[in-house]
């Protein structure tokens, strides 16, 4: 009798775990996975002892196949404890060394001796060549349920006082030791002479699958999903292939009983997956309701164009969303060159977060270059693996965000923004579901942050404009108003001259002591007014200097007086002798355009203090000995248009930034005196949009930069 | 007796001014704007004409210019509130004596006046 159940379970126990055996003895990093694949060596070789003393009707054959059975259970048992020994940290190893020791002593009475087994086997179940325990036999038993109930009892203490994915991985584990250790026992009662056919036997397939599983995926899915689908998946089985089994059996009509199988087989898959979706769906409620609620959350931030809000509703709706104790997002900003802190939110507890991460920091460089989320729990639990130092560092730094996951928010290959999140307050992990819904959250995210980004951007251009035009404006009046008051301090001033005159020329004529006195009071109030009217009038002209001649509106302007005005604006900062300017024009020849002085002046002033920046750059990185900053002014007349060329041999500009060079805050300065960014772009505005005039540019890098302005002349 | 003449727009600087030069023996002609200006210098022929720069009607650059365009060569003394050197180089290049700037007081004025008129 070849085909019995029991061996062909032992084989099909053999093959399945030989499969495992050998991928995780390819794919496997550490000495976990190493002994880990020894477990499956062992499960195999004891499948295949059953399929050896299963499948004979030889009796030496069968009594080999028991021992190579016994070889197998004690090296299982060995392995196993050496697993959970490794796995849960385990302190004392006097309790392995005792194992090793007494598998040592047990295979060798085992393979040598006869002493373990009676003498012979029993024909059994009308099928099988069963063996019987002897005396050695069961103290070996009890020795050997001693290391098997301690592996559970240290797996059982390492779920209760462990987190996270380790947390999950011993659940497992311990799932995976019920099935095995359970499935492996109904191979005992016969063997005590017992009338009852190890038909669970074939359930170790289950436990070895589970828990490779276990031990391989790091990104786990929900434990309580694992056992479900496995119970779906053997129910559902046992009920297709049982039944007609069973109907073949009793009836004797196998052909039918095989036809029905193959048939009922076909639909197995779909009733299992239409089962496991509906306990699915139970199972994950929660997290469902969870994650349309992100995905609706999502599609709502591209709403905000305020960068703050923006923020704060992101951390707000995954604390509230997803209960989890904190989230946290950090911003990329341009213009510091780091990533801001853009919202921080904390369930309960305290607890400051860094303000800022620095561009360099070696977890924002591991994002960059992997593009992917980041799982605490999994990330360090593959830095200790390959004991690499970098992922250690990075391991600490996340740790000092308290993240349990990290999500990279990127626009193309830019990573814009960090979310940081805490664990789960149900202390379940993130699941793979859950990535991916983040990940539309990320991209969504992405998106709104660039529209608030763009929004801002345009709001601070504008207000820089409307700044620059309401001063232009203020400025002209100021001018006009300045005049008025001016005119009336002179003409005080003149009324008070006169009357002081006509006392000093009338003092000495004869009058009344008392007249006398009221006259010199007067001279006195007289002489009074005429200094206030004095410094009225410095003042007066103190504020007209502030203003700078805002000529209503526009005017013929003298481009040199336009050109010392904003020098002097500029001398605050330029060292002079570190500047040569070169006027290649007669100052009374050259033009007159029609502009606003003003702007015209904050154009000449962003112009000359670009330059300055650009050579100073170049002095300090060059190298050049005799590098001496020029800043060229030409002007010409042409058809209409005054030419107004600045021309520097300052550090020039990268082919690759030109064209970002008018758009508002870019800026190739040195972070340290680092500009607003807005200089060329107001340039341009001003001169385009609000002179009807031209900007060209031409720049080399390490050679300078041109800029030529054309303004219209002013006619007459 | 030597004739002074005072350009302004502003009523009170005219008449005031027109008070304290006539205490002095000077003769003082008034004028509120640039026509009546070009008007009386031709007519009267002034030796001394304060020349405010900024008024409605017409500039006093623009009342300057017209003068050296009628070959009149005579004195001019630019009186201003802003400092303006545009304005201030306009001037010089016409040929105005002097420009000083508002406000300044009678005294000082009378020097600047009585100084022109001597030589």
């Amino acid at each position: 009798m070849i085909n019995n159940y029991f061996s062909i379970a032992g084989l099909c126990i053999g093959l399945i775990n030989l499969g495992l055996a050998l991928l995780i003895s390819f794919f496997g990093k550490n000495k976990l996975h190493k002994v880990w694949s020894y477990v499956n060596y062992s499960i195999s070789f004891w499948g295949f002892s059953m399929f050896v003393s299963g499948s004979t009707t030889d009796h030496d054959t069968a009594f080999l196949g028991w021992k190579m059975f016994t070889v197998g259970i004690i090296l299982i048992a060995l392995f196993y404890y050496h697993v959970i020994y490794i796995f849960c940290n385990l302190k004392s190893s006097r309790f392995l060394i005792f194992g090793y020791f007494e598998s040592l002593v047990f295979i060798i009475l085992t393979v040598f001796t006869n002493w373990m087994f009676g003498d012979r086997v029993f024909f059994s179940f009308h099928q099988i060549y069963y063996f019987r325990t002897n005396l050695l036999y069961n103290f070996f038993m009890f020795i050997w349920s001693v290391i098997v109930g301690k592996s559970f009892y240290e797996l059982y203490q390492y779920i209760k006082n462990s987190k996270g994915i380790s947390n999950i991985q011993a659940k497992y584990l311990f799932v995976a030791m019920i099935f095995g250790f359970g499935g492996g026992m109904n191979t005992a009662p016969a063997a005590w002479g017992l009338n009852i056919y190890p038909y669970g036997q074939i359930l170790v397939c289950v436990y070895g699958a589970l828990a490779t599983y276990a031990i391989f995926r790091y990104r786990l899915m929900d434990v309580r999903l694992v056992v479900s689908n496995t119970a779906i998946f053997i129910g559902v089985y046992a009920f297709v292939l049982g039944i007609p089994f069973i109907f073949g059996y009793k009836y004797h009509l196998w052909e039918v009983a095989i036809w029905a199988m193959l048939v009922l087989a076909t639909f197995g898959p779909f009733a299992y997956l239409y089962i496991q979706r509906r306990a699915e769906d139970r199972l994950l409620q929660e997290q469902r309701r969870y994650q349309s609620t992100l995905r609706r959350a999502s599609a709502g931030m591209g709403r905000i164009k305020d960068l703050n809000k923006l923020c704060g509703m992101i951390v707000y709706i995954l604390i509230r969303a997803i209960q989890i104790e904190h989230a946290l997002i950090y911003i990329y900003d341009e213009a510091r060159q780091e990533y801001v802190l853009g919202a921080s939110k904390r369930k309960s507890g305290k607890g400051q977060f860094i303000d800022t991460i620095a561009k360099s920091s070696p977890l924002l460089e591991y994002l960059l270059n992997n593009k992917s989320f980041i799982v605490y729990e999994e990330f360090k639990q593959r830095a200790l693996d390959l004991k690499d130092p970098l992922l250690v560092q990075i391991t600490q730094i996340i740790a000092s965000f308290e993240g349990a996951l990290v999500v990279p928010i990127f626009i193309d290959k830019n990573l814009t923004a960090i979310i940081f999140m805490g664990k789960k307050e149900s202390g379940m992990s993130y699941t793979e579901d859950d990535l991916a819904v983040f990940s539309i959250l990320a991209n969504q995210a992405a998106l709104a942050i660039e529209n608030a980004k763009f929004y801002e951007d345009v709001r601070l251009t504008h207000q820089q404009l409307f700044q620059a035009e309401k001063m232009a404006t203020i400025g002209t009046m100021a001018d006009g108003l300045s005049h008025q008051i001016n005119n009336r301090f002179h003409a005080l001033g003149f009324i008070a001259g006169d009357a002081l005159d006509t006392i000093h020329l009338n003092q000495n004529e004869p009058m009344p002591d008392k007249m006398k006195d009221v006259m010199t009071e007067l001279e006195r109030a007289f002489v009074r007014v005429q200094e206030n009217v004095v410094q009225g009038g410095e003042i007066v002209q103190g504020l007209l200097k502030y203003t700078r001649k805002g000529e209503a509106g526009f005017s013929a302007v003298d481009i040199q007086s336009v050109f010392n005005s904003a020098l002097e604006m500029a001398q605050f900062k330029i060292k002079s002798d570190l500047l040569k300017v070169v006027h290649d024009y007669d100052p009374m020849t050259i033009p007159k355009v029609k502009g606003n002085f003003t702007q015209l002046q904050e154009v000449f002033f962003n112009l000359i203090d670009n330059s300055y920046d650009a050579m100073v750059q170049r002095k300090n990185e060059s190298n050049e000995p005799d590098y001496r900053p020029t800043l060229m002014v030409r002007v010409f007349k042409q058809d209409g248009y005054a030419e107004i060329a600045f021309e520097d041999n300052g550090m020039g500009v990268k082919d690759e930034d030109m064209h970002k060079l008018f758009t508002p805050f870019f800026t190739t300065k040195l972070s340290s005196k680092r500009g607003t960014g807005l200089g060329l772009y107001v340039i341009k505005k001003i001169v385009e949009e609000n002179h009807g005039g031209r900007v060209e540019m031409v720049s080399k890098f390490m050679q300078g930069t041109k800029i030529k302005l054309f303004l219209p002349v002013a006619i007459g | 007796m030597s004739k002074l003449l005072i350009v302004d727009d502003e009523n009170d600087i005219r008449e005031f001014a027109r008070n304290f030069f006539k205490k002095r023996q000077i003769e003082v002609l008034v004028a509120s704007g640039g026509r009546q200006a070009l008007d009386l210098i031709e007519r009267e022929h002034p030796d001394l004409v304060l020349l405010d720069v900024k008024m409605e009607e017409m500039t006093g650059i623009e009342v300057l210019r017209q003068l050296r365009q009628g070959n009149s060569s005579v004195k001019v003394i630019m009186v201003s509130g802003v400092e303006d050197e545009e304005t201030v180089n306009e001037a010089r290049l016409l040929g105005a004596i002097d420009y000083i700037h508002k406000p300044f007081i009678l005294e000082d004025l009378e020097k600047i006046v009585l100084a022109q008129l001597m030589v």
